[in-house]
């Protein structure tokens, strides 16, 4: 089977930085299939999804070759793959209506007109499963809650069916009731559609409960990548082991009301 | 649009305490002045004799006590009345009305054309920050926001009415020339292109300014990195998702500029001699004409509350999230 | 030191300070470089830049050295601009600190005063003032200031309302300070680098407010002034054009200077925001 997303030995380095953000990593990514990739902070996953979006800040660095076999062509950013943002809050424009944000990236990729549009954004926002998609349509950022927002997001990232949906961090600032939702609507949405998923996080066991496969970052490098119930079954690197330790670590007590320390 | 009016009614309510402060402070500090219109009424005409003196006191009541006299004063003004111009020898509230149109169309000309090209200059230096072409108008706008307007006001007199002779130097209009209808509309706008381009081109240079910081600010936030995520068009990203949200602050600042552009019209309007607004203060300065100079701060005071309660008006069409909540409780 | 290295780090701030640095110099010697009052009859009248050595810019309409006038000046705009940004930053900074530190009541009364100020136009009040009083050099700088103070009192008020919280002015009200000493000696200063920030903008605007005061006639007579230059020269515009375009070039470096200075400063806040 061709693969959706090739990348071979990518490496960023951003300016004015000795080591390098990401070091050569390479990887596949299947039609369909849901990546979770895990780390800490500063390991290079989320410079790995810049990287794929074209997204990294001026002055970066980027060698190594990101290839879409599948498409035979380079991607477009919006029409090939879409991507959902951490704070849902700031990841909307606060000053345009909700309609118009889901809309754009269907009329600017799908030859529709603003109002053909328009139609696909309502079912988008009913898809994403908005009470009252009508009255959303007009509706703008701040008057929907955190968990609303990203399904919105979630909604405009999709809405010119992309293939592969990039998600960085897209659950972390979300409370858990909230974030078993988010995941329950990217398993579907990737389940209908086909559509791939990257899913990058810090929380092993979100990355466990949905993804396919599962790859560790550990300072700018890929250090282990394996079906996601082998990995976290019969970890091969100690860098996984650890992170896997210190996670049952945090779950032993109760998740739901624990406290930020 | 209900919000709107609440906003207007609120805003025009606590501006009243905010104009009395105005008011009574002006009072006291023309109050202080040593000598009053009588006495440069009576060197005009080379002196006077105690009785005369007394009785030009007492017609103008001039002879009350000062808090009395406030008191008068804030009562006429509930009235229009904005009192008697002893150096004009007129009633104060005409010679402002006459005078306050030229000073409209010059300010009001000078702040669309400032707002209009110094922002769509400020997106062309904004939509690339750091380019060639931000980094020269960067440099453009504050060599030209440190010209002295006055100066620019003479400079392009020497330039295109002394030596050009394409504009003319002074005045609001043709003198006796007849004028009608069209014709004298197009006469004024002659007469305003240099005095409104000398008030214009320094306010454009700060409204530049601020649209290209505001949208250096914009660039940095997480939804013009969705907006680039879409694979949105770069011109649909730098208008509707950067230059849209930069412009908030830029409108905030329109009504914050409101009173300095006054100000500023008051030495334009020297140098072009438009019979203006500004032009009637200096002459009540020169006049010493304290109820004068009293009513044309007041009414400046007024025109500026009524500029900032309709860039209010704007604000909340642009940003949807003012005045919201209030709505919904 | 860090400080200074981080302003360096800023080209438009070294360029800005040294016009500054050059426009002082010139201000502070000028009775060395012009002795005697730059306003007295030095040669024969409206002789044209360049023409004679002793004259390098010329002569006015009375026969007054250009030169010794644009030097001289120099210390009008940067006393007046320097003096009346100080006098408005300290007044917007004790109003302000006031405002925030006591809150309720007093706060509402002198944000209201805040905004009486804003509404009137700066330069209408300095003229109002300047011919209330006589047309000295004080009275010129504390006209200007009070147009300018409500932005510094503004800035002040927001950066004390953020500071009190905080616990270092909790722990000096519970060892028993006053109020007042607090506001004083722990929220002021903390208060001030912002309001400094503010300041360059401040000076600019003065430097150009006394020009325009002076322009129209209302400056300090005994004194020279580039603004009073400018309006010299107008009577002569047609013939001597230089009389009134000079100054004004002398003005527009004076507040450039100021501006990159300010500019510069601004970086350097920044930089150490962000460290």
């Amino acid at each position: 089977m061709t693969a959706l997303l090739h990348l071979t030995e990518l490496s960023v380095t951003y300016p004015r930085q000795a080591e390098p953000a990401l070091d050569a990593v390479s990887l596949d990514i299947a039609p369909g299939e849901k990546l979770a990739i895990i780390g800490e902070s500063g390991s290079g996953k989320s410079t790995l999804a810049l990287a794929l979006a074209g997204l990294l800040p001026r002055g970066a660095r980027l060698s190594g070759n990101i290839t879409w076999p599948s498409l035979g062509r380079s991607a477009r950013a919006g029409a090939d793959f879409g991507m959902v943002f951490q704070d849902p809050g700031a990841s909307l424009n606060p000053v345009l209506r909700i309609g118009e944000q889901v809309a754009e990236a269907a009329q600017r990729h799908l030859g529709l007109d603003w109002e053909k549009a328009g139609i696909l954004a309502l079912e988008l926002l009913g898809r994403v499963r908005i009470p009252d998609p009508e009255l959303a349509m007009r509706a703008y950022p701040h008057q929907f809650s955190g968990g609303q927002r990203q399904r919105i997001a979630i909604a405009a990232a999709i809405a010119a069916r992309p293939r592969l949906l990039i998600a960085d961090e897209a659950t972390s600032a979300l409370d858990v009731l909230v974030q078993a939702e988010i995941v329950a609507l990217f398993r579907d949405l990737c389940a209908a559609d086909g559509m791939a998923l990257i899913l990058i996080t810090h929380d092993i066991a979100l990355a466990a409960s949905l993804a396919d496969r599962i790859a560790v970052m550990h300072q700018a490098r890929l250090v282990e990548l394996a079906p996601a119930l082998q990995l976290v079954e019969t970890p091969q690197a100690d860098y996984t082991r650890h992170l896997l330790g210190t996670h049952i670590d945090l779950t032993d007590t109760p998740r739901i009301g624990r406290t930020v320390p | 649009m209900n919000r709107a009016l609440r906003l207007v009614g609120r805003r025009a309510i606590s501006s009243i305490p905010v104009l009395l402060i105005v008011v009574v402070g002006t009072f006291f500090l023309l109050e202080s002045a040593s000598g009053d219109a009588v006495d440069a009424y009576l060197v005009s005409i080379g002196g006077g004799d105690a009785a005369l003196v007394a009785q030009l006191r007492q017609s103008y009541g001039l002879d009350q006590s000062a808090l009395s006299r406030l008191w008068l004063y804030l009562g006429s003004l509930l009235r229009f009345d904005l009192g008697w111009s002893v150096g004009f020898n007129r009633p104060i509230a005409g010679l402002i009305l006459e005078r306050l149109p030229n000073t409209l169309y010059l300010m009001g000309s000078a702040t669309a054309l400032s707002f209009v090209f110094g922002t769509l200059l400020g997106i062309v230096a904004g939509a690339k920050p750091g380019s060639l072409r931000d980094r020269v108008l960067s440099i453009g706008s504050l060599a030209l926001y440190a010209v002295p307007s006055f100066w620019l006001g003479l400079v392009l007199s020497i330039t295109f009415a002394v030596q050009l002779r394409w504009f003319p130097t002074s005045g609001i209009e043709t003198i006796a020339s007849g004028k009608e209808g069209l014709d004298r509309a197009l006469d004024i706008a002659r007469h305003l292109v240099l005095p409104v381009s000398a008030l214009a081109l320094i306010y454009l240079a700060l409204f530049l300014r601020l649209m290209r910081a505001g949208m250096a600010e914009i660039w940095r936030l997480d939804f013009v990195r969705a907006a680039r995520a879409k694979g949105l068009a770069p011109s649909r990203i730098v208008l509707r998702h950067v230059a849209r949200n930069a412009l908030l602050p830029v409108v905030t600042m329109l009504g914050l500029q409101a009173a300095s552009m006054l100000g500023g019209s008051v030495v334009i309007e020297s140098v072009f001699a438009i019979p203006g607004f500004g032009r009637l203060a200096q002459e009540a300065v020169g006049l010493r004409d304290a109820p004068l100079l009293m009513g044309i701060i007041v009414v400046s005071a007024l025109l500026v509350i009524c500029v900032n309660i309709v860039i209010d008006l704007i604000y909340v069409l642009l940003d949807p999230r003012v005045g919201a909540s209030e709505v919904s409780s | 030191m860090s400080a200074v290295r981080r302003f360096i780090g800023s080209p438009e701030g070294v360029i800005g300070a040294l016009l500054l640095l050059v426009l002082a110099a010139i201000a502070l010697l000028a009775p060395l470089l012009f002795p005697g009052d730059p306003l007295r009859i030095a040669g024969r009248p409206l002789l044209v830049p360049f023409a004679d050595p002793a004259f390098p810019l010329g002569t006015d309409r009375l026969g007054r050295n250009v030169l010794a006038g644009l030097v001289h000046g120099a210390r009008a705009s940067l006393l007046v601009g320097i003096a009346a940004a100080l006098v408005a930053v300290a007044i917007g900074a004790i109003i302000g600190t006031l405002a925030g530190f006591a809150g309720g009541l007093v706060d509402e009364a002198l944000m209201r005063v805040v905004d009486a100020f804003q509404i009137v136009p700066g330069f209408l009040l300095a003229l109002a003032f300047v011919s209330v009083a006589q047309p000295t050099l004080p009275v010129v700088i504390f006209a200007i200031a009070l147009g300018a103070w409500t932005g510094p009192a503004r800035l002040a008020r927001a950066e004390v309302l953020s500071i009190r919280e905080r616990d270092y002015v909790a722990s000096a009200r519970i060892i028993g300070m006053h109020p007042l000493e607090i506001a004083l000696r722990e929220v002021l200063p903390n208060a001030i680098p912002p309001v400094l920030a503010l300041s360059a903008v401040i000076v600019a605007g003065a430097v150009l407010t006394e020009a325009a005061l002076s322009f129209l006639g209302l400056g300090d007579p005994n004194i020279v002034t580039w603004g009073s230059m400018i309006a010299e020269g107008r009577s002569v515009l047609r013939s001597a054009p230089y009389l009134s375009i000079v100054p004004g070039l002398a003005l527009v470096a004076t507040v450039i200077g100021v501006y990159l200075f300010g500019e510069g400063l601004a970086t350097m806040l920044a930089r150490r925001d962000r460290a």
